[in-house]
């Protein structure tokens, strides 16, 4: 379960996104909204990764009062992800495999699902933003997280890749790995249902 | 005109000058620091009447403007490269002859420096009947101006056609490369003549100091040496931070804990300045003061990074950075270096633990 409570998050003194009371259980959440309404915001001060006010839990481990282990359980990949361009994508895969003590085979199962093999031994400099995008997303379901979120998992991503990511998402969300997500395209994987949430005036709510 | 060359101003010349505010600092100490201000007239016609006289000395002189203007060219190639310099091409569509004057005029005012120095050598030539080599230093400088112009002119026209890359060597790694390796690639791949740069002035600082003719070993000598050094490498860590804002956002949300991060920091630190330690090493500082110094010099690194968390702005950071190397060769000088070292790494580790998550470049850039 995720947690958050009493959480605010200003930029400059501007209110982006305040949110009193929100829980997560199991399954798949849909986070609408339009574009600046802080979805993106609200998903990184999810994945600790920028300041804010408040408290967020996940499954009794408090981001503020264990934070090594909290990101442990919180995979978080962004909608335009960067990374060094002189990188190659098995630099980044190992280092996220050995940082996040992940099984090889896992890894290798990705990187042949999402079929990234052929250009993984190049460097990142070199990728098209679609080929960066299907890279981060290998990144992402590497590890054992409790929840995994994908800002725009499908923005750039070729139709091929739509139906491997539903399947991978579909069977990860059969081990007990829980999924929030943004996106503006039509998103629906038939095996599984989610729940939507609306992010407005810079509120969140259970649509 | 004068708004492409206010535009040109900002976009180049004051960047350059920002950029390399660290190294000019080193330059103008060495000339005009390590002399006693009665001796500066005389250090100085010394070193003219060298250049006047001496062809050996006038070719390294002529070296080192020439490294000078390459350094010049890298830096507006590479920040023609930036999307959002892009807007600088449109200088294309003046006729060449206005485009040619532009690119002198922007040659010339990154050169000031150079040619503010150059006119005192001149001057004493003509003075003392040195017409030769006032003739040879003239044509030099004009033919370096006049080259980087028409390369300019060259870039600027032909951008689809042209990418300048100054390819120094650098190591190829096969295996996955571990986090300092992020740090180190990013200098060898994306920055190597500002690697390069940093380098040569931080071993020529430290070779420089060695020479200093002392009567019994002098520890305080080689950290001395080294202190300039890595005030050399003030812009290199500047660049790391700009890289950890703009590539490693990813490493924030890792399962890492501060101390982790902190030692990751540190390792990368060492390795950069492993030529700085093997070139003191090779000049006989002792082993346990190379232990001391090669603390000293991370640590330096270290604090100059953490702080950067405060806040990424360059000009701030290049007035902190004059405090922390003046407080530092006091420190040194009153030899109290040892107790700095401690005080390095703890204030280093303080900033980063306090500093590293709260920190939003977004906020920065608002």
């Amino acid at each position: 379960m995720l947690t958050l409570h009493r959480v605010k998050k200003e930029y400059n003194s501007n209110l982006i996104i305040q949110v009193d009371q929100l829980q997560f259980d199991t399954g798949l959440y849909w986070i609408k909204g339009n574009n600046g309404s802080g979805k993106s915001t609200l998903l990184k001060v999810i994945a600790g990764m920028i300041p804010f006010e408040g408290d967020i839990v996940v499954n009794g481990i408090d981001l503020r009062k264990q934070p090594v282990e909290y990101r442990r359980q919180i995979h978080y990949v962004e909608a335009e992800p960067l990374y060094p361009p002189f990188l190659t994508g098995i630099d980044l895969i190992s280092f996220f495999t050995q940082v996040r003590k992940a099984k090889k085979e896992e890894v290798h199962f990705l990187v042949q699902k999402f079929n990234i093999s052929s250009f993984i031994a190049q460097p990142v400099g070199t990728y098209s933003s679609g080929m960066v995008k299907k890279l981060s997303l290998v990144l992402a379901f590497i590890g054992q997280p409790a929840y995994i979120l994908l800002d725009e998992p499908l923005v750039t991503i070729d139709k091929d890749t739509v139906p491997i990511l539903y399947e991978v998402i579909s069977l990860y969300a059969a081990r007990g790995i829980h999924f929030l997500f943004t996106s503006h395209q039509a998103f629906d994987i038939p095996s599984l249902t989610h729940r939507e949430l609306l992010v407005e005036n810079h509120s969140i709510c259970y649509l | 005109m004068l708004s492409v060359t206010k535009v040109l101003g900002k976009v180049l010349v004051a960047r350059f000058y920002e950029r390399n505010a660290g190294l000019f600092f080193v330059v103008f100490y060495l000339m005009f620091g390590i002399v006693e201000s009665s001796q500066i007239i005389s250090y100085h016609q010394s070193l003219i009447y060298a250049t006047l006289t001496s062809v050996a000395f006038q070719l390294m002189v002529f070296a080192i403007w020439l490294l000078y203007t390459l350094k010049c060219v890298q830096f507006i190639s590479e920040q023609l490269r930036q999307p959002l310099n892009q807007f600088v091409f449109q200088l294309a569509l003046l006729h060449p002859s206005q485009l040619f004057i532009q690119s002198i005029q922007l040659i010339l005012l990154l050169h000031l420096p150079v040619l503010a120095y150059t006119i005192f050598i001149i001057a004493l030539g003509i003075n003392s009947q040195n017409y030769l080599s006032v003739g040879s230093i003239i044509l030099f400088q004009t033919a370096l101006y006049l080259a980087s112009a028409r390369w300019l002119v060259y870039r600027l026209q032909a951008q689809h056609l042209f990418r300048f890359k100054l390819d120094l060597p650098h190591l190829t790694w096969k295996w996955p490369k571990p986090l300092p390796l992020f740090y180190l690639g990013h200098l060898t791949t994306q920055l190597p003549t500002v690697f390069f740069f940093a380098k040569v002035a931080s071993l020529f600082c430290i070779f420089g100091f060695l020479q200093i003719p002392v009567d019994h070993y002098e520890v305080r000598v080689a950290i001395l040496g080294l202190l300039f050094g890595l005030a050399s490498h003030s812009v290199v860590v500047f660049e790391l931070r700009k890289m950890e804002e703009r590539f490693l956002l990813f490493m924030r949300t890792l399962p890492l804990s501060h101390l982790h991060r902190f030692l990751y920091l540190a390792l990368t630190y060492g390795m950069l300045l492993i030529p700085e330690i093997i070139m003191l090493a090779i000049n006989h500082v002792h082993a346990i003061d190379l232990v001391g110094i090669y603390l000293f010099g991370v640590g330096f690194l270290l604090l100059s990074h953490t702080q950067l968390f405060k806040k990424l702005d360059n000009e701030k950071y290049l007035q902190w950075m004059l405090g922390f190397f003046l407080i530092s060769f006091l420190l040194v000088l009153f030899k109290i270096y040892w107790i700095e070292v401690l005080g390095l790494w703890l204030l280093g580790y303080f900033y980063f633990t306090k500093h590293y998550y709260p920190f939003e470049a977004s906020e920065e850039a608002g």
